[in-house]
């Protein structure tokens, strides 16, 4: 008999040892796919952070330039032509909610494969005591199989939310790379407008509401600071992408078709 | 006045015989060393030697202390009647208790949490309560118990019940001689076959299987059990022992078993040496019923490891006649009862794979579509922005580009080129495209500038 125990207790330590080198694997490959999928949120969530102060910049460009530069010729164009401003300024604080589609946080709700984890505790005392298996150690061995299994499964999913979320930063950093893009011509429209306003407001000051005492080459000044106003404006007011959001509509529908597809994982778990 | 039967911890425990005597265990554990291995973990522990401030030389948890495997109370209670009814005196269950195959040496930190807990029960208690020990531990402390249990159970049979064999034998007469012929060939082979296997102190020829297969034989030397029915008996488990050595018996014919076998419900009721025995006979029929190997192959596992080794080496080898194979009746109880939660491990395992199988081949059907999806994606997202930025880029290059350039000719409607070309990714339009056009509306009194 005490051979036998002896044999069968060698015989176990292979269980064990086999079992526990499952489990180390698993383990591994558990950190390597929440390293993978933590890493991908991470390059999210600082692509999302610098998305959103190039739009905040963008915002208060487009306000600061309204309230100087627009505001001056305003007022300096009004004392010879009719003006009529229309606001548009629920455009620049759209600008804050296209960010809304992003949610970091969504993302990380789609790692759990709770129709299949078990808690370490949990883990553990099916080893020991649960005889639906067969006894302690063709359970333990069988459970680090099945732990094995959960483990590629959840490196799988990982990818997937992974990748994911590496089409948001994609479509972050377009945001981002619009949004300077904007912010830069802006910036340009501005100074051009500047130098063509202060070229006006000495022709307008001398020649005031005469506008027989106007030259062509005066007209043409007058022209094209209005067409640079005309310009500013319009930009100010545009959407960040075409003026009928189709851009902004297809991104949104890669990306929500991406979620709905991760969706079907947790259906799994139902 | 003290009840002479009335068993106190201090009749039974003998700390003297433990900790403290020259040959005590724990001093012949040490030897002339400071630190030795702990039987249970393995780790190093400390004997306990204060300086001369009285503070000890290792932390508390790694003081060496000696367990008794299977605790005082343990065995008081077990055997309180035998020593009431004059089976047993406390001096002999003292010397079972104190015998160095009922002690181990191990830390403070175990030692003190177990307590009156058999191993297996402490072992149950650290993990329910979170801190689960380490395989190495949980091993060697079942082991520790198994082998003290052994060595309890025929030590304390032959101390109560060894009188009563012999007088049964002679009873019996001749037929009596050749099964007591018998048991003593079968202890003295599964002593020498032991003690191939076994670490030196231990005392091989007392085996619970060696107890129970003499406990049978004395049933029948008493009358309970008639020669007759132990060759049924034979008969029955010959049948049984031949089916189980062709392999048969587990893999196809498993419902006879499952309807004579035992149930198991519960943990508790199997034996360390049966767990083990489970362990070892349901990798063999999992691996066979996955298809890893073969049914001849599972046949030789069954034989060389778990049940099949027990099988052959207790009963097909050691032991002719009636008192092996009834000794070998227990055995194949066991095996029963081993093959009987395969059959059923077998049944769950497989419709588990099958399900198992099912929602992997279906989770991976969804992760090939979304990952194809995704990959189509995120090429589609690149090639939307990488086109889109290109066209701003150049609308915005070429619009400002014309602007200066028309500027520095005082050209204004090349001005105005420059920013239709500008205002062309925002689907806008410039104000005044010519002079013509700004004239109309600068000579128009009524005309409106809207922005």
């Amino acid at each position: 008999m005490l051979p036998v125990v002896i044999a069968g207790i060698g015989v176990a330590g292979l269980f064990l040892n086999k079992a526990s080198s499952n489990n180390e694997r698993a383990e591994r490959m558990n950190a390597k796919a929440f390293n993978r999928m933590g890493e991908a949120q991470r390059h999210l969530m600082v692509q999302r952070s610098q998305t959103e102060k190039a739009l905040i910049k963008l915002a208060n460009r487009k306000k600061g330039i309204m309230a100087s530069s627009f505001k001056r010729f305003v007022e300096l164009y009004e004392q010879v032509i009719r003006i009529d401003v229309l606001d548009n300024s629920e455009n620049v604080e759209l600008l804050g909610k296209i960010l809304e589609s992003f949610d970091v946080q969504e993302m990380k709700s789609m790692i759990a494969v709770s129709g299949m984890a078990m808690t370490e505790q949990e883990l553990v005392f099916t080893m020991l005591f649960s005889f639906k298996h067969g006894g302690i150690l063709g359970s333990i061995l069988k459970d680090s199989e099945i732990n094995m299994q959960i483990a590629s499964m959840r490196k799988k999913q990982a990818n997937a939310v992974a990748m994911q979320s590496e089409n948001e930063e994609i479509a972050l950093k377009g945001i981002y790379d619009q949004a300077e893009a904007v912010s830069d011509m802006l910036a340009k429209l501005n100074l051009l407008f500047l130098k063509s306003m202060k070229s006006s407001e000495k022709i307008i000051e001398q020649y005031g509401v005469d506008k027989s005492l106007y030259t062509n080459n005066d007209k043409k000044l007058l022209m094209t600071c209005i067409n640079i106003a005309k310009a500013v404006k319009d930009v100010v007011d545009a959407p960040l992408f075409d003026d009928e959001g189709n851009i902004g509509k297809q991104i949104q529908a890669i990306l929500a078709e991406g979620k709905a597809s991760l969706n079907k994982f947790n259906g799994l778990y139902e | 006045m003290e009840d002479k039967n009335n068993i106190m911890r201090k009749d039974i425990d003998d700390p003297y015989r433990r900790n403290l005597a020259k040959d005590s265990y724990r001093m012949r554990a040490f030897g002339d060393k400071r630190s030795t291995a702990d039987e249970y973990s393995g780790e190093r522990i400390f004997i306990s030697i204060k300086k001369k401030d009285s503070i000890p030389h290792h932390v508390t948890s790694k003081k060496a202390q000696v367990d008794h495997v299977v605790p005082i109370d343990t065995l008081i209670k077990e055997n309180a009647q035998a020593i009431k009814k004059g089976y047993l005196t406390k001096e002999e269950l003292r010397e079972i208790a104190n015998n160095d195959n009922n002690l181990a040496v191990t830390s403070h930190r175990i030692n003190e949490s177990k307590k009156q807990k058999s191993n297996f029960e402490y072992l149950v208690y650290k993990m329910k309560k979170g801190e689960p020990e380490n395989i190495t531990t949980t091993v060697n402390m079942l082991a520790a118990q198994a082998r003290s249990r052994a060595y309890i159970d025929t030590a304390l049979f032959v101390k109560k019940q060894g009188g009563i064999v012999s007088d049964n034998m002679s009873a019996l007469g001749s037929k009596g001689e050749k099964i007591g012929t018998e048991i003593r060939n079968f202890t003295d082979n599964s002593s020498k076959l032991a003690a191939g296997g076994m670490a030196a102190g231990v005392d091989a020829g007392f085996t619970s299987a060696i107890v129970s297969g003499v406990r049978n034989i004395v049933k029948v030397a008493n009358g309970e059990k008639s020669l007759k029915e132990a060759g049924k008996d034979i008969a029955q488990d010959t049948g049984t022992a031949f089916v189980v050595g062709s392999g048969a018996y587990g893999l196809t014919q498993g419902k006879k078993a499952l309807a004579r076998a035992t149930s198991v419900q519960a943990l508790e009721k199997i034996s360390i040496n049966q767990a083990v025995i489970v362990a070892t006979t349901a990798l063999t029929i999992m691996r066979y019923a996955d298809g890893d190997i073969s049914g001849s192959e599972a046949v030789e596992d069954i034989a060389m490891t778990g049940a099949g080794l027990y099988i052959v080496e207790t009963v097909g080898g050691l032991v002719g006649g009636p008192a092996g194979v009834i000794a070998g009746s227990l055995v194949l109880a066991a095996v029963q009862e081993s093959i009987n939660v395969c059959k059923r491990f077998i049944i769950d395992y497989k419709v588990e794979k099958k399900q198992r199988q099912h929602y992997i081949a279906k989770f991976n059907r969804i992760y090939a579509e979304t990952e194809s999806l995704l990959s189509a994606q995120k090429k589609e997202l690149e090639a939307i922005f990488s086109e889109y930025r290109k066209n701003f880029d150049e609308k915005a290059d070429g619009g400002f580009q014309k602007m200066l350039l028309s500027a520095l000719e005082g050209d204004a409607r090349g001005i105005a080129e420059g920013i239709s070309i500008l205002m062309e990714p925002f689907s806008r339009k410039v104000c005044f495209a010519d002079e013509k056009q700004f004239d109309d509306f600068f000579y128009d009194e009524d005309a409106v500038l809207k922005l």
